[in-house]
Formats: structure tokens, sequence, C-alpha cells
């Protein structure tokens, strides 16, 4: 039946290993491949955008890829002689779609600037490849894991319109504190981005003598909270600490008014729990008159902020969140460095060094800097929501902390022989007295 | 005889111009391409440990990516947290696996069907957990970078010599497998699980040597992952990476070895490439998937057997040699995309021709 014999394969197998071989040898002879070319663009400067458009996080992403169009669109594409080419690819919220896609806008694109992308993984990844790769510059607007510019800081991604996890809850810790809290309970997502703001709570309010009594972590797309609200007693604690992020913080806002802890129990929540791209979809009152902290504040009255809010409703027709004000700040400080360059980005530690040490008098976010960690120093809103005369639920300034560092008001070395925050390490036995 | 000659000699021939093309890939597309082509040998050989079982057994596992996480996190730890040189942490990663993989399979050697995709689907599971949670030793939601290239493999073309090299050798060795008493006695399992038995096969001991050998296969994807990203996290250990896996294969062809480099290369090519000029390119993947299983339910290479090569081998006169490369796929494709795999009957209706060819049959008595 079959004709092919043992011997038969034998051979062929020899002569199709020896045909591939003689093949090898030919190409090897040849050298090592290449592009060919490529080389800097004399004129443009090509930037390649890693939003994630798609995806469980593509609601976040495209208001990413809005604010930095928006930059360039009211200010004009070209700065300092040097005309910007953007190109967009998605990074569909994967840390491995995002080193792909980060790889073709380098090699195919020839992209010398990288921004984005949005997860503290997708950071992480493509922080990861920027070691590697030390031509490339990045721009990090919105991946804030606390290590990005801490422990694990990478030299050429830049955090430019880019914020800390843990830094706005740092001062949220010390108000609870002033408030008088005594006890009170933590509620955060179950993965790191909860840790390192669950951390920079409990940290600085145990610091003044405050207790948490317990720490609660919802796993990411929770969609009923009842079980972890329900564990909250009002006679027992003085308030509350909540992050919560995407889909899930309506749940939360849900949640704790239909539990009826709304008015009952103070809370206090972090930046993404009330941020606009949530408040956005909420038609009721649930949220009106809670609190949070937070880097960006949508209401706040500054011409910066309020010229950039406007800008969005008019193109947008909705109100922005902070990542359209992170990628357009971005493009702001893109602007500023290549200006103060005068459109010369051939020297690759001028260029790193101008960028790092970029000052922004004033942004959407207000006032903005870098530490000597690559840490920015800004604004720290509490904020409240309420609706404006248009009947939209916007986040109000009640108090601001200015010059906010991520190191809070410890001293950096010490801050950084402490491990990152984790669901262990929560910073509440340190500093010990 | 003479057709019969030729058309083994045209495989060969096709193989050895496939194997030129891809050596000489690096030089002829840039270099974008040549890192897909990098991933999709790859994932091409993750769909084929995937397939192995699938394909050849019946076996269909959801777990598979547990054991790149394995292999790809022991690699990672023992080389950015323990300081091992390289080598040494590579073979510690796959021991790892290996090991991991023959805990899994005990615990599954007497599952079948439902009961088995569920099993493979919790022990995934608990590895993802593992990596998403135990964030002192891996890092957590945002993994682990830094994991070495060796040194002569640092350019993205070197790196894909080095995988077409691996992927290359481990895909011979599982050729061989699949023609070795094992892989006979495999789809022995895949056709009637309960007739064997009784002719004295040890079916709890082939499900564990195939599921072990198949985790390892999956753990070289893993370390080859893991050194090509830099890189490794939870996303690639989530069971979604299983279930890509999965589809590969069959939308490649299970049952065959070359379905699942061409599934892995027309998923990664959709998800990597079109998506820049398609937002729509997950309904995209969704249609051809729809498409594949509707029309060519034995898979690309399958459609391509049916439709082309088996034809040409008639034109030729090498009738017997077309019927048994349909016959090949088709029966692995009954088995698996139809869902009849839980092996409690007798062989599939639809599965047209017994799949173990008649010469070998003496080889396949196995203890």
């Amino acid at each position: 039946m079959s004709c092919t014999s043992p011997r038969l394969t034998r051979r062929a197998t020899t002569r199709l290993a020896l045909g591939v071989a003689l093949a090898t040898a030919a190409i090897a002879g040849c050298g090592a491949p290449g592009d060919g070319g490529g080389g800097d663009a004399e004129g443009d400067l090509k930037v390649g955008t890693l939003f994630p458009t798609s995806g469980t996080v593509a609601a976040a992403g495209t208001d990413m890829l809005r604010g930095w169009r928006l930059w360039w669109k009211l200010n004009g594409s070209t700065v300092a002689g040097r005309k910007i080419v953007s190109t967009q690819e998605d990074t569909a919220g994967d840390p491995t779609v995002t080193l792909t896609k980060a790889r073709k806008l380098v090699q195919q694109d020839q992209s010398k600037l990288l921004v984005g992308p949005l997860l503290a993984n997708e950071a992480y990844a493509l922080a990861g490849y920027l070691q590697q790769n030390k031509e490339i510059v990045g721009l990090n607007p919105v991946g804030s894991s606390d290590d990005l510019s801490q422990r694990k800081r990478v030299n050429n991604y830049v955090k430019a319109g880019g914020w800390v996890s843990s830094a706005p809850a740092h001062p949220a810790g010390d108000w609870a504190a002033d408030r008088g809290w005594k006890r009170v309970i933590t509620l955060c997502s179950d993965y790191a981005f909860g840790y390192e703001n669950c951390g920079g709570f409990t940290n600085t309010f145990t610091d003044r003598g405050g207790r948490v009594v317990k720490q609660l972590y919802a796993p990411i797309g929770t969609s009923d909270y009842s079980s972890y609200l329900s564990q909250i007693d009002p006679d027992e604690v003085d308030g509350v600490f909540v992050q919560s992020v995407g889909a899930d913080s309506p749940n939360f806002i849900k949640g704790w008014a239909d539990l009826g802890l709304k008015g009952k129990v103070p809370l206090i929540a972090n930046e993404t729990t009330f941020e606009q791209s949530t408040l956005r979809g909420i038609k009721n009152d649930d949220p009106v008159g809670l609190q949070s902290f937070g880097h960006f504040a949508e209401g706040r009255e500054s011409a910066a902020t309020q010229k950039f809010v406007s800008a969005f409703k008019k193109e947008y027709g909705t109100l922005p969140s902070y990542y359209a004000c992170a990628t357009y700040t971005a493009g702001q400080w893109l602007t500023t460095a290549l200006n103060q360059l005068k459109g010369d980005t051939s020297d690759q530690q001028k260029f790193l060094s101008t960028l790092t040490g970029v000052r922004l008098d004033d942004s959407c976010f207000g006032p903005l800097s870098l530490d000597r960690y690559g840490g920015p120093v800004g604004n720290v809103y509490l904020r409240k929501v309420v609706r404006n005369e248009q009947g939209e639920l916007v986040n109000r300034v009640e108090r601001t902390y200015r010059n906010v560092s991520q190191f809070w008001k410890y001293n950096p070395q010490q801050f950084l022989a402490q491990p990152v925050y984790s669901r262990k390490y929560q910073g509440a036995d340190w500093p010990s007295g | 005889m003479t057709a019969s000659g030729w058309a083994s000699r045209a495989r060969w021939i096709a193989l050895g111009i496939t194997l030129v093309l891809l050596a000489a890939l690096p030089y002829l597309v840039s270099s974008f391409v040549v890192n897909l082509a990098t991933q999709a040998l790859i994932f091409g050989l993750f769909a084929l440990s995937i397939n192995l079982l699938a394909g050849y057994g019946g076996l269909i596992t959801l777990g598979q990516a547990g054991f790149i996480g394995i292999a790809g996190y022991g690699l990672a730890i023992l080389t950015t947290q323990e300081g091992w040189p390289l080598g040494a942490a590579i073979a510690g990663g796959l021991v790892l696996c290996v090991l991991a993989a023959a805990f899994f399979g005990l615990l599954l050697v007497r599952a079948r069907g439902t009961y088995f995709v569920m099993i493979t689907l919790a022990e995934g599971m608990v590895v993802w957990g593992i990596a998403q949670r135990w964030q002192e030793l891996t890092g957590g939601e945002n993994g682990i970078t830094g994991v070495p290239k060796p040194g002569f493999a640092q350019e993205y073309w070197e790196f894909y010599y080095l995988a077409l090299v691996v992927v290359a050798a481990c895909t011979v060795l599982i050729a061989r497998i699949v023609r070795s008493p094992l892989g006979l006695s495999l789809k022995g399992i895949r056709e009637a699980e309960d007739r064997l038995p009784p002719l004295g096969y040890d079916v709890a001991l082939h499900k564990l040597v195939s599921f072990t050998i198949s985790g390892f296969f999956a753990g070289v994807a893993g370390v080859l992952l893991a050194m090509y990203n830099s890189f490794i996290g939870p996303s690639d250990v989530f069971f979604l990476t299983s279930a890509e896996g999965l589809l590969m294969s069959i939308l490649g062809g299970v049952g065959t070895l070359t379905g699942a480099f061409v599934g892995a290369g027309v998923v990664i090519y959709i998800q990597n490439d079109v998506s820049s000029w398609l937002e729509r390119w997950q309904t995209l993947l969704g249609v051809v998937f729809v498409l594949v299983v509707l029309f060519a339910p034995d898979g690309i290479v399958g459609a391509w057997t049916r439709y082309v090569w088996a034809p040409l081998l008639r034109r030729v006169g090498a009738a017997d040699a077309a019927a048994a490369a349909e016959a090949a796929t088709s029966a692995a494709s009954a088995a698996v995309v139809s869902g009849d795999a839980d092996g409690a009957g007798p062989a599939p209706v639809t599965a047209p021709a017994p799949a173990p060819p008649a010469p070998h049959r003496e080889e396949a008595r196995s203890p």
C-alpha cells in the first residue's frame, strides 16, 4: 500500500538535510540581514502612539487617542520646524501585543518616539523593550505603576504628563487623619494598582495614629459589590477609603447608594473611582456629593484646564477624563522640549535631559515637572462630584495640595528602601515611631 | 508505484522549499515581518503541543498556557531573581514544567471528554492564579521584565534563527512521537478509548505520558516566548492563550503537523498586522474561524489536502496516497471539531477511515 519504504525515506531525508544545509550556507554567505537605510528622517519627527482602542480598556484608550489628537489640532503639528507625524497602534490592553506593536512602530514605521500605553503591565513590558533599545525615547502619560519611577526606572521612558498611583492616595490618608478618623476600612481592586492606592492611603493614615481595621480586595470585573460593602459596619468605622477602576466603578457607586451607605458612612475615594469616563454613563444622583483625591479635576477653575475641557467638549461632545488630559499634556510636554532644543533631537542624551527637565507652568493637570527620579511633581486635588449648569456630573476642586511628590513627605532614600506597596506591604508599620 | 513514489518525493521537495524559504526569510522581508514569523513559530509550536493531545489523542486541553507560564516564569525567576546563568535557568524552567505536567497529568488520567477539558482548564487557572496573586515571586499583574536572551541571539534575525532551529527540532521530535507506538495508541484513545484496555493497553499511562510530553513542548514555547519578549506576565498564562492555541490548531487543521503553524501564522498576522488598518480585526478573526469550521472542518491544511493536494495525487495516479492523506486530517477533525471527543462510544461514525495505516499496526503493541 504505502510505497515509502524506510530506506527511500531515509535517503530523501539525507538529501533534504543536505539541500537545506547548502541553501543556508549560501544565505549565510550574504552576511547579516538588515532593513537597509531607514535612518533619521530629516524633517519629520515620527511618533508612534500605543493606545488600547480595543479590549477591556478601550473606552479609556480612546480618550487617550482623542487627547493626543486634540493637542496637535489646537496647536499645529509643526514644532520648531519639525512636523510631528503620529502613527497609532492598538495595544488591545495586552502586554504581548504592546511589544509587537512597539516593534512594528519602530522597525516598519521608523518611529523614534513612542507614546503610551495604558495599563501598568503594558507599561512594564514597554519599559523592558525601551531598556534594550536605548535609541528610542518613550513618553508615559498614563502608566502609573509606582516602580516605573521608583525601583525599576528606565531612563529613556519619561513620565511626561504622567502620574504615580500612590501619589494622590498619600494626601488622602493625611486628610482622613485631619478629619479625626481613627478607624477605617479600605476597599481596593485586587491587583497592583489597587495595592498601591490602598498602600498610599494606609501608609500616611497610620503615620498619624489611625488604624486600618480591615482591608477588602475586590477582583477586577466585580459586578456586584454588596458582598464587600455588607462587611462595613457603620458603627464600627469612622470612614472608608475606596479605589475602583473601569467598569467596576459604576458598580461600586450603585452598590454604595443601594445599600444605604451613602450619607451614613464618610467615604473618600481615589482618582479612578469618580473619573469622567465613569461619571459620563451615570444618569442618577448617586455620586453627587462624594469626595475623592486625584491629580486631575475637570472642574478646576484655571485657564489651562478650562481651555482643554471646553475644546474637548466641543470636539467630542463629552467632558474629558484624565486619560485625555494625560496625552494632551504629553503633546504639550513634547512641544515644550522641542522648542527648547530648536527642533534638534539628534543628540539622544540632550533630548532626554531636556524632556526630563521640562517644567510646565500650567497644564490641564496644573503645574507639572519631574523629580530627579523621574516621578511627576504636581497638584493633587480633593474633589467633590457636583452637577454643573448643563446638568453634567463634574469633579469640583475642594482643596489643592501643591507640589506633591511621589514620596509625599518621606525621605526618598528611606522610602525606596521599602518594598513597593503590595497586598502584604501597605506601609502600616513604616516608618515606626 | 512510480506515481506514489512521485507523491512522496513531491512532499519532500515541498518541505525542502519551505525550509529554504524560512531560512532565507530575514533577507526577503522587513524586520517586522521577521518578528511576526518568530511569533508564529513560537505559537505554532504551542499549538502543535495542543494538537498532539487534541488532534492525535482527541484530548482537548484548555490549560496548556499554564505550561508556557511554568517554564516562562521559571526561566524569568531563575535568571532575574536567583541570578542563574541562562542555560541552567532554561533547563530549570523546563524541568519544573515537566514535573508540573506530570503532576497535572496524574490528576486527569481517568478523566474523559468534558471532564478532561474542565480539569485542564482548572489546572491552567491555578497557574494563572499563582502568576497573578503571588506578587513577591511573580510580580503579580505587572509580570517580570528583563528576561535575558542568549548572547548569540540578541538581534531580531538571530533570535528568529534560534526559534526556527528549536521549533524545527521539536517538530521533528513530535513527528517521530506521532508515528511511534505511543502516537498510534494515542490515536486509538481518540477513536475508541473503551476498546483499548481489553487489548492490553494501559490507557491511563498513555494519557499521562502524552500529557507530560505535550506539556514539555508547550514549555519550550514558553521559554522561547519569555526570551523573545524579555517579558512574561499573567496574560501569557491566562486561559485565553490556551484557547487561542486550540483555535490556531483547529484553524490550521487538527491532526496535522503543518496545521498548527498555518493556524498560528493566520492568527498572528490578523492580530498584529491587519489590526493596524482594520479596526474590526477581531470580527474578521471570528468570521474566518466560523467560515473554516463551516466549510473546511478539517482546517486550512485539511481543505488544502482535500481540494488541491488529493486531486493532484489522483491525477498522477496515486489514488491510495490521496485517500490516506484525506483520511488523516478528517478523522482527527471529526473527533475534535464535532465535539465527539469523549471517547465513550465507538469511533465517530463521521470518521471515514481508521487512522493508523495497516503496515505499522504490529509496531503499535506497546506494553
